[in-house]
C-alpha cells in the first residue's frame, strides 16, 4: 500500500477524532490533540536542528574567512550560555546573553515600529478630502473613529471624580467603534475557521483530492 | 434496695423530633403530633421526675382533668454528671426551667431521695418526728416504666415528700440518679433484683439462699418494724403452696426482670417494639375482683364508648397466664418484702386493713396516723364488683381501717392519705390470690367481664391515663377546673355519663381522672372541698389529712396550687389529628415512588431538556449545524447537482487586482527572481493553500524563478508541497515543469523573526547557507542557479508574503518594507487577519503592501483572474470550499437575525 494512502487514512481518522469534540470533550479528541502536539514538536525540533544548528556548525567548519568562521562559533557559544537560565536563572553569563537579545530586539523593534507602524499609521489618518464623496465619507469615518477610540482611553477626570459631558460622549462613541472593530475581527475569524472546516469536510468526502 | 427501687422508677420520656413534645417511652408515635418516635431522643431520666404509683395522688382521680399534672414547678433529680444542654440531665434541667417558675428553686430531688434512703435504712420513723421543711413544689409526673409501675410506680405527680411527711430533707450526696450507679445497656446488668430478692425473700428458705447478698449489702440499720414486716411477709410467703421456686420473685417477674436488666432499661430500649397497648394502661387499672383475681378496669368497650382518642382505644393484647396474686403481700407482708416483689403491686392495691404491721407499736407514728384515717366510702358499683375478699376489704375500709397504698408501704416514703376503700385489695388471700391478683399488663388491658362496663370505665378513668395528660401543665388552678368546664367535650360527655350512672355514688368523678394524672393538688381539693365535683371520700381524705397527717391537706394543696398559678407556659395536649392514621395508611398503601413521576424526576427531565437546548444553542451546536450544512453542500457540489455559488464572476477587488497586476508585470522580465514567504501553519491551510497554489502557478506562468523562505517551522514543508503540486508536478499548472534548484529553491526555516528579516535585508547568506530540500550550498561556486545574482532581499524583484500571523506580517513591513531599496511586497493572508493588517496596506504609503489577497473570496477573485489569463486552476477545489463557506455564512447570518429577533422580542416583552 502506498504511504500516501496510509497517510491519508491516518489523516482522516485524526480529523474525525478532532471533530468529535463537537459532541463533547472525549478521549479521542484528546488523543488526536496530543498526537498533533507531539508530531509538531518533533517536526519543529528536527527542522531547527537540521535547518539552523547544523548549517551554523558547518559554516564554521567551511573554508571561509576567519571572521565568518568565528561568528557562528560565537553565536553557538552565546546560545549555549542561555542554558544557564535553566540551571541558574541568575547566572551572569546567561543574563548577559539575554541582555544582548533583549536590547538588540528592542532596538530593532523600536526602529521598525516607528518607521513601519507608527509613522505609517499617522500618515494613514491624514487622509485627503479631495477625492470622491465616498472616499471623503470613508476618510471621515476613519478619522472620527481613531479620535473617539483614543478618547475612550482618556481616563483623566475632574477633581470631583466626574468628567465632562463631551468626554463621556467621545468615550461612548469610541466604545461603539471598538465594538464594531472587534465584531469585524470576530466575523473574519469565524469565516477563516469555517473555511478550514469546509476544507476538512471536502477532504473527508474526497480524501484523494 | 431502696436505691434500686428508686432507680427503677426512673422513666425516660421520649422527645418527639417533630414537635418536641414529651412522650412516654412506650409510644411509637408522638401523642401530640403523630410523628413516629423511632429513634427519638430520650429525655433525661434524671431530669424527669420520678413517680411512683404508690403515691396517693396516683390512685384517686383528680378533680380537674386539665390541671392534673404537676401543679407547680417540677423537681428535677440532678444527675451526677454536670448537666449539659445535650445531656439528659441538661435537658431535664431545661425542662424543669421551662416548667419551673417557682419550682426551679426547689431543692434537688436527689437530696430528698438520698435522705429517703437513709430513712429507709434505719431512720424512717424519725421522719415524722422531724419538723417539716418548707414544702417544695410538686414535681412533674414523669411516665414510669412498666416495671416501675408494676413495682408500685404509678403515673402521678410526685408530691414533695417532706410535705406529706414522707421523707426528710434531701442530701445531695445520696442521689439515686447517679449515672454510674445505673445499669448500662452494654455492661453487665446490675443485679438489683437480686438485692431485692435477698432482702425481701418470700420464705425463710429464700432468706437462707441469699445470705451472701445481705451480708454484702451495706450495713444499714433497719428498724424493727421493718424487720417484722419482713418476717410477716416471709411467714405469709411460706404458706404458699407448691412454690418450689425459692426465689423471691415469681416467674413472671423474673422474666420481666430478665427483659429489663435495670431500672433504666426502659430508657435504653427506646425504639424497641413495644406492646400495642400503652403500658400505663396495664397497670393502675388493675383492681381486685370479687374472686381476688386481678381485673381490668378499662374494658375496651367502655373506652370506646366514652369516645376516647384513638390512641386510647388500642386493642388489648391477648391475656397471658394469670399472674400470682400478691394480695397477701399487700396486706400482711412488710413493705420491704412487697418492694422486693419487684414490679408486682399495682397502684390501686392497699395494705391490708386487718392489722399487720400497721398495728404494731413499732410502726411509725405517721403511718399509724394515716392508717387511722377514715377511708372514703367505696362506691356501690365497686362493691358489687368486688369479690368477697374485696367486700371484706371494703367493709374494713368503711370500718375505718387505715389503709395505705401498697407502694406507700413499699417505699416507706410516700405516705399520704389513704386511697378509697374500693381500691383496697382484699385481705390475705393466700398464694392463689397472689397469683391471680398479680397485675399483668396484658391482663390489665383485657376486658374485665366481672364488672359492668360503666363501672369499669369509671374505674379506668380513675387510674392514671394518658402520658400526654401527665405532662400537661395548666395555668389554671386545679380547683378552678375541678368542675370540668375546661375539659374537652368528649371528657365532659364522659363525665356526664359517669355522673349519671353513678348517681349519688361517692365514686369520684371519672371525668376528672380520665384525662388527668391525679396530682396531689387535685387529690386534696382543699380550697373548694365543698364543690360537687369532689367526691365525699376525697373530702374525707382531705379532712383526715388535715387532722392526722403531719401536713395539712389544705395547706398542702394551697402550697401546691399556688405555684401552678405561676406557671405561664402550658404544655398543651392535643388530641390526635383527625384522620392522621387514615392518612398514614393511605400513604403506606399508596403506589411506590418508582411508579409515579416525582417532582425530582420532572426536574431532571427539565434539566435534560434544558441542557439539550443549551447544547444546541451553544457555540458547539452552531458549529455542528454549520458542519452539517457544509457536508450537504459539499456532497451536492461533488455530485454535481448543486453549484449555486460557483466561482463564475466574483466581485472585483482593488487589492486583488493590484496583487494580480503586480505579479503579472514581471512577465516582461523573464526569470525575475521572486521571494515567496510561507509564514503560515496548518491552521491556515484551508485559505492559504489555494492562494499559495494560485500564486505558484502564476509565477510559473510568467516564467519567474522564485525562492521560498519561512519564518515558521512548518512553512518550508508547505512551500515544498505547493511547489510539487503545481509547477513541479507531472501535470503542472503551467506550460512547463519547474526544476528544483534551477527554477525554484526552498531556503527553509529561519529562526529569529525580526533579526532574520533584518539580516536578510543585509545579506541572505548570513541567514541561509544551504537549501531546505537537499542541503546544498546556496551561494558560492556551487550555489543553486535559482539564487543567481541574489545576495540580499533587495535583489529580488518581488516579495510575496503569505502570512498566517499578524505579528509576522507586521515584521515584514517594519523590518523589510520600511527599509530602502527593498522590492514591493504583496500580502496574502487569511480573512481573519484582514482587519488587523488593513492599516499596512499601501494606500497612501508606498513602503507597505501594495496588494493583498485575504480569504477565499479574494482567492476566488484571484483565480478568476488567472483563469482569464488561461491558467488551469480547476484542481484547486476552490469552488467546493467556497460554496460550503458561502452556505455557512448564510446560515450564520440567519442565526444572527433570529437571535436578534428573539432578543428584541424579549426586550419588548420585558418592557411591557
Amino acid at each position: 500500500m502506498d504511504l500516501s494512502v496510509i497517510g491519508t487514512i491516518i489523516a482522516v481518522i485524526l480529523t474525525l477524532m478532532v471533530y468529535s469534540y463537537l459532541i463533547g470533550d472525549n478521549p479521542l479528541y484528546r488523543l488526536a490533540q496530543n498526537i498533533f502536539v507531539g508530531v509538531s514538536i518533533g517536526y519543529i525540533t528536527l527542522v531547527v536542528i537540521y535547518n539552523v544548528i547544523v548549517p551554523f556548525i558547518g559554516r564554521a567548519l567551511q573554508d571561509r574567512p576567519w571572521l565568518e568562521r568565528v561568528l557562528p562559533v560565537l553565536a553557538l557559544l552565546l546560545g549555549a550560555l542561555l542554558w544557564y537560565k535553566a540551571v541558574r536563572p541568575r547566572n551572569v553569563f546567561a543574563n548577559a546573553v539575554l541582555a544582548i537579545i533583549v536590547t538588540t530586539g528592542a532596538a530593532l523593534g523600536l526602529g521598525g515600529t516607528l518607521v513601519g507602524t507608527l509613522l505609517p499609521q499617522l500618515q494613514a489618518t491624514m487622509l485627503p478630502f479631495s477625492s470622491d464623496i465616498g472616499s471623503i465619507i470613508s476618510n471621515i469615518v476613519i478619522i472620527v473613529g481613531v479620535i473617539v477610540s483614543l478618547g475612550y482611553f482618556y481616563f483623566t477626570a475632574k477633581p470631583d471624580g466626574t468628567r465632562t459631558v463631551t468626554a463621556g460622549y467621545v468615550a461612548t462613541a469610541g466604545r461603539w467603534f471598538m465594538m464594531v472593530a472587534f465584531g469585524t475581527l470576530f466575523g473574519f475569524a469565524v469565516t477563516s475557521f469555517f473555511a478550514l472546516l469546509a476544507d476538512r469536510i471536502r477532504f473527508l468526502i474526497s480524501p484523494g483530492s | 434496695m431502696a436505691d434500686d427501687y428508686r432507680e427503677e422508677e426512673i422513666i425516660v420520656p421520649l422527645r418527639c423530633p417533630n414537635c418536641g413534645g414529651l412522650n412516654p417511652p412506650e409510644n411509637k408515635v408522638c401523642q401530640l403530633c403523630g410523628f413516629r418516635l423511632t429513634g427519638a431522643t430520650p429525655v433525661s431520666p434524671p431530669g424527669v421526675d420520678v413517680v411512683r404509683s404508690g403515691d396517693p395522688s396516683a390512685s384517686p382521680p383528680a378533680p380537674s382533668p386539665v390541671t392534673n399534672i404537676a401543679p407547680a414547678a417540677p423537681s428535677i433529680a440532678p444527675a451526677s454528671a454536670p448537666p449539659t444542654p445535650n445531656s439528659p440531665a441538661g435537658r431535664g434541667s431545661s425542662l424543669a426551667a421551662r416548667l419551673g417558675g417557682a419550682g426551679s428553686a426547689a431543692p434537688p430531688p436527689a437530696e430528698w431521695l438520698g435522705d429517703l434512703r437513709r430513712n429507709i435504712g434505719g431512720d424512717a420513723p424519725a421522719v415524722n418526728d422531724q419538723p417539716l421543711p418548707p414544702p417544695p413544689p410538686p414535681t412533674i409526673a414523669a411516665y414510669p416504666s412498666p416495671a416501675a409501675r408494676s413495682a408500685g410506680g404509678g403515673f402521678s405527680v410526685s408530691q414533695p415528700d417532706d410535705q406529706v411527711g414522707y421523707v426528710a430533707p434531701p442530701t445531695p450526696s445520696t442521689s439515686p440518679y447517679r449515672r454510674e450507679d445505673l445499669p448500662r445497656p452494654n455492661s453487665e446488668p446490675v443485679d438489683w433484683l437480686a438485692s431485692l430478692r435477698a432482702s425481701s425473700s418470700l420464705s425463710p428458705e429464700a432468706e437462707q439462699d441469699a445470705p451472701d447478698e445481705e451480708e454484702e449489702s451495706p450495713p444499714v440499720a433497719v428498724p424493727d418494724w421493718l424487720h417484722r414486716m419482713r418476717a410477716e411477709s416471709a411467714a405469709s410467703a411460706a404458706v404458699t403452696a407448691g412454690e418450689d421456686d425459692v426465689n423471691d420473685a415469681p416467674p413472671w417477674l423474673t422474666d420481666e426482670v430478665a427483659e429489663d436488666t435495670g431500672p433504666l432499661d426502659r430508657a435504653d430500649s427506646v425504639g424497641k417494639p413495644v406492646p400495642d397497648l400503652h403500658p400505663w394502661l396495664h397497670e393502675g387499672t388493675v383492681t381486685r375482683g370479687s374472686d381476688g383475681a386481678t381485673q381490668t378496669d378499662v374494658p375496651p368497650s367502655a373506652a370506646q364508648a366514652i369516645n376516647l382518642p384513638p390512641w386510647l382505644q388500642q386493642p388489648p393484647e391477648p391475656a397471658p397466664p394469670a399472674p400470682p396474686d400478691f394480695s397477701d403481700l399487700f396486706t400482711n407482708r412488710p413493705a420491704a418484702n412487697v418492694a422486693a416483689a419487684g414490679q408486682a403491686p399495682p397502684s390501686t392495691t392497699t395494705l391490708g386493713s386487718s392489722g399487720g404491721f400497721l398495728e404494731d407499736s413499732d410502726a411509725p407514728a405517721w403511718l399509724r396516723e394515716v392508717a387511722a384515717a377514715q377511708p372514703p366510702p367505696m362506691p356501690q358499683a365497686m362493691t358489687a364488683m368486688a369479690s368477697p375478699a374485696a367486700a371484706e376489704a371494703a367493709a374494713a375500709t368503711e370500718a375505718g381501717s387505715p389503709e395505705i397504698t401498697e407502694s406507700d408501704a413499699l417505699d416507706q416514703d410516700d405516705v399520704s392519705a389513704a386511697p378509697p376503700a374500693w381500691l383496697s385489695p382484699p385481705a390475705s388471700d393466700g398464694e392463689d390470690a397472689v397469683e391471680t391478683a398479680l397485675p399483668d399488663e396484658s391482663e390489665a388491658v383485657s376486658p374485665a367481664d366481672e364488672a359492668p362496663d360503666q363501672e369499669q370505665a369509671e374505674v379506668s378513668e380513675a387510674t392514671p391515663t394518658t402520658p400526654a395528660a401527665s405532662e400537661v401543665v395548666s395555668t389554671t388552678p386545679p380547683i378552678a377546673t375541678a368542675s370540668g368546664e375546661d375539659l374537652p367535650p368528649w371528657l365532659r360527655v364522659v363525665g356526664g355519663e359517669s355522673a349519671a350512672s353513678m348517681g349519688d355514688s361517692a365514686m369520684p368523678t371519672p371525668v376528672v381522672a380520665a384525662a388527668a394524672t391525679p396530682t396531689t393538688a387535685s387529690f386534696f381539693p382543699t380550697g373548694n372541698a365543698e364543690d360537687n365535683t369532689v367526691p365525699d371520700w376525697l373530702r374525707g381524705i382531705g379532712r383526715e389529712s388535715q387532722d392526722g397527717s403531719p401536713a395539712s391537706a389544705e395547706a398542702l394543696t394551697a402550697a401546691v396550687a399556688e405555684p401552678v398559678q405561676h406557671i405561664q407556659r402550658v404544655m398543651t395536649v392535643r388530641s390526635p389529628r383527625p384522620g392522621a392514621a387514615e392518612a398514614l395508611a393511605a400513604l403506606v398503601a399508596a403506589p411506590s415512588a418508582s411508579t409515579r413521576t416525582s417532582p425530582l424526576e420532572l426536574k431532571d427531565e427539565r434539566k435534560v431538556s434544558a441542557s439539550v437546548m443549551r447544547w444546541l444553542l451553544s457555540e458547539r451546536g452552531i458549529y455542528l449545524l454549520t458542519a452539517l450544512v457544509m457536508v450537504v453542500v459539499v456532497l451536492a457540489d461533488r455530485v454535481g447537482g448543486l453549484q449555486p455559488l460557483a466561482v463564475t464572476s466574483p466581485a472585483a477587488n482593488a487589492q486583488v487586482d493590484s496583487f494580480y497586476k503586480t505579479i503579472n508585470n514581471l512577465e516582461t522580465q523573464s526569470g525575475a527572481p521572486v521571494l515567496v514567504a510561507y509564514d503560515w501553519d496548518a491552521n491556515r491551510q484551508a485559505e492559504m493553500a489555494p492562494l499559495a497554489r494560485a500564486i505558484t502557478c502564476h509565477l510559473g506562468a510568467i516564467n519567474a524563478r522564485f525562492a521560498t523562505v519561512s519564518l515558521s517551522p512548518t512553512g518550508p514543508a508547505f512551500a515544498q508541497q505547493v511547489a510539487l503540486a503545481t509547477v513541479d508536478s507531472k501535470t503542472p499548472c503551467t506550460t512547463r515543469r519547474y526544476q528544483y534548484g534551477s527554477d525554484y529553491v526552498n531556503l527553509g526555516y529561519s529562526a529569529g523573526g525580526d533579526f532574520a528579516l533584518r539580516s536578510m535585508v543585509g545579506s541572505i547568506a548570513t541567514v541561509f547557507s544551504n537549501d531546505y530540500v537537499n542541503g546544498n550550498p546556496l551561494f558560492g561556486a556551487g550555489g543553486v542557479p535559482a539564487l543567481k545574482g541574489i545576495k540580499s532581499l533587495g535583489d529580488f524583484k518581488l516579495i510575496i508574503v503569505l502570512e498566517g500571523d499578524e505579528s509576522t506580517a507586521r515584521s515584514w513591513v517594519e523590518q523589510v518594507a520600511s527599509q530602502p531599496n527593498t522590492p514591493p511586497l504583496l500580502l496574502g493572508e487569511p480573512a481573519a487577519l484582514d482587519p488587523s493588517l488593513q492599516p499596512y496596506l499601501a494606500v497612501a504609503a508606498p513602503t507597505r503592501f501594495v496588494g493583498k489577497v485575504a480569504g477565499l473570496s479574494d482567492v476566488a477573485r484571484y483565480q478568476y483572474d488567472l483563469t482569464a489569463k488561461g491558467l488551469n486552476m480547476a484542481k484547486t477545489d476552490l469552488s467546493f470550499n467556497l460554496n460550503a463557506l458561502s452556505f455557512a455564512a448564510l446560515l450564520i447570518a440567519l442565526l444572527i437575525i433570529i437571535g436578534n429577533i428573539v432578543f428584541i422580542a424579549r426586550l419588548v416583552n420585558r418592557r411591557k
